[in-house]
């Protein structure tokens, strides 16, 4: 079946491993208005969330980075309503039977030395390497306030040297690769579905306001999972998430247990 | 009980594969190492993960390098060091001459002299006497 907005987006994610878009307004101001009400649970004062750097103690941000990751990931709401806000393009990337990991909370407050996510891919970690990152920051974010990517290509020539070049290190190649480093220009309101298997990462916020963003896999549940024996699994770090009505129906009778 | 202190800063390493006869998922090699910072008062940062397919430990050779002379490098365990002698050794030595001392949590061990680097070794020789 052809669809003209999925090719031109097919297009582009093939091309540079990312697509940028614009979340669903209602649903995103939803998410923005939970996000700020929980961020000022702690400090106790509004603020622009952009200010937090001058509202809050930025040694403990560590603390605050915690507070919210438990708080949005009590139960699936958030991540509900994240879905709702992107679910054309995850549903263009990994179809629509669907498993989610946790949302994770970035914060980078100008100057935090403590909070830098060098040079990385998602499956240095054992990650599946069929899954997609969905992407978004609380403002206006560019340079290095924002966090940047490489393309996939060259993702894949610096992964060899990763996997096999005894005399380089993340120094080095920091260095080497520094100018081919795209940095990511994003508005409130726009998002950002991406290949975790390109490299990306973010280095110390030297702009004047601080970013929070959020950072979301999601996986075809049929898709293949890492072959490291870890807990990179459903279950343990993707949570089910929707089906369809034969995985429903192979879930309610144990057709599957005839072939044991 | 007195808790030695440790003027260098402490930085952490983990794999998210097995290392040695041990897998620990990485939330809960974080809770140990955060536990382990806040025991000698120091502000616990994430650590940088090792690449699962890297054949050389790049991540670790990128954070001993980033070291000072007496800075605290902590791990989980000595079998997080590289199974490859050579590389071992290699990585060994550059700990030995930065002067970093070198936490192993399971172990209960701080490598801070050539000796402790030495019985390192050592463990690792006995363990390759009993491979199958």
């Amino acid at each position: 079946m052809k669809n003209k907005d999925y090719e031109i987006f097919n297009k582009e994610f093939l091309k540079k491993g990312y697509f940028k878009f614009k979340l669903d307004r209602l649903v995103f101001k939803r998410i923005n208005q939970i996000f700020k009400d929980i961020v000022y649970k702690k400090t106790d004062k509004k603020f622009q969330l952009k200010n937090f750097h001058k509202n809050y103690d930025v040694k403990k941000v560590n603390e605050m980075r915690l507070f919210l990751f438990s708080e949005i990931n009590k139960d699936m709401k958030f991540r509900e309503l994240i879905f709702k806000s992107a679910s054309k393009y995850i549903d263009y990337t990994v179809g629509s039977e669907i498993c989610c990991g946790d949302a994770n909370v970035s914060i980078q407050c100008p100057g935090d030395q403590t909070s830098i996510l060098q040079l990385h891919t998602d499956f240095f970690s054992g990650e599946s390497l069929f899954q997609i990152n969905v992407w978004f920051p609380f403002m206006d974010v560019k340079k290095t306030q924002s966090m940047f990517v490489m393309s996939p290509a060259l993702s894949l020539e610096v992964l060899e040297e990763i996997k096999e070049n005894e005399n380089t290190n993340f120094q080095k190649l920091d260095k080497k690769y520094i100018k081919k480093m795209k940095w990511v220009e994003a508005k409130f309101g726009e998002a950002l579905v991406f290949s975790p298997n390109i490299l990306h990462g973010n280095v110390v916020n030297e702009e004047k306001d601080t970013r929070f963003s959020i950072n979301i896999r999601f996986k075809n549940i049929y898709s293949p999972q890492t072959k490291i024996e870890n807990e990179k699994k459903i279950g343990s770090f993707y949570k089910p998430f929707a089906f369809k009505s034969v995985t429903n129906f192979n879930l309610k009778y144990n057709f599957t247990e005839l072939f044991k | 009980m007195k808790i030695k202190k440790y003027s260098g800063k402490f930085v952490s390493y983990i794999q998210n594969s097995q290392f040695g006869m041990y897998y620990l998922p990485a939330r809960y090699q974080y809770v140990i190492l955060r536990n382990y910072f806040e025991k000698f008062n120091k502000i616990f940062i994430l650590p940088q993960v090792e690449p699962v397919f890297s054949k050389t430990q790049i991540r670790l050779r990128s954070i001993i390098k980033s070291l000072k002379h007496n800075d605290n490098l902590i791990l989980m365990s000595v079998y997080n060091l590289p199974n490859n002698k050579k590389l071992r050794i290699k990585i060994l030595d550059n700990l030995k001459k930065k002067k970093i001392n070198v936490h192993f949590l399971f172990e209960n061990l701080v490598a801070t002299s050539n000796l402790e680097f030495k019985n390192i070794e050592t463990f690792f020789k006995f363990n390759s006497f009993l491979e199958k």
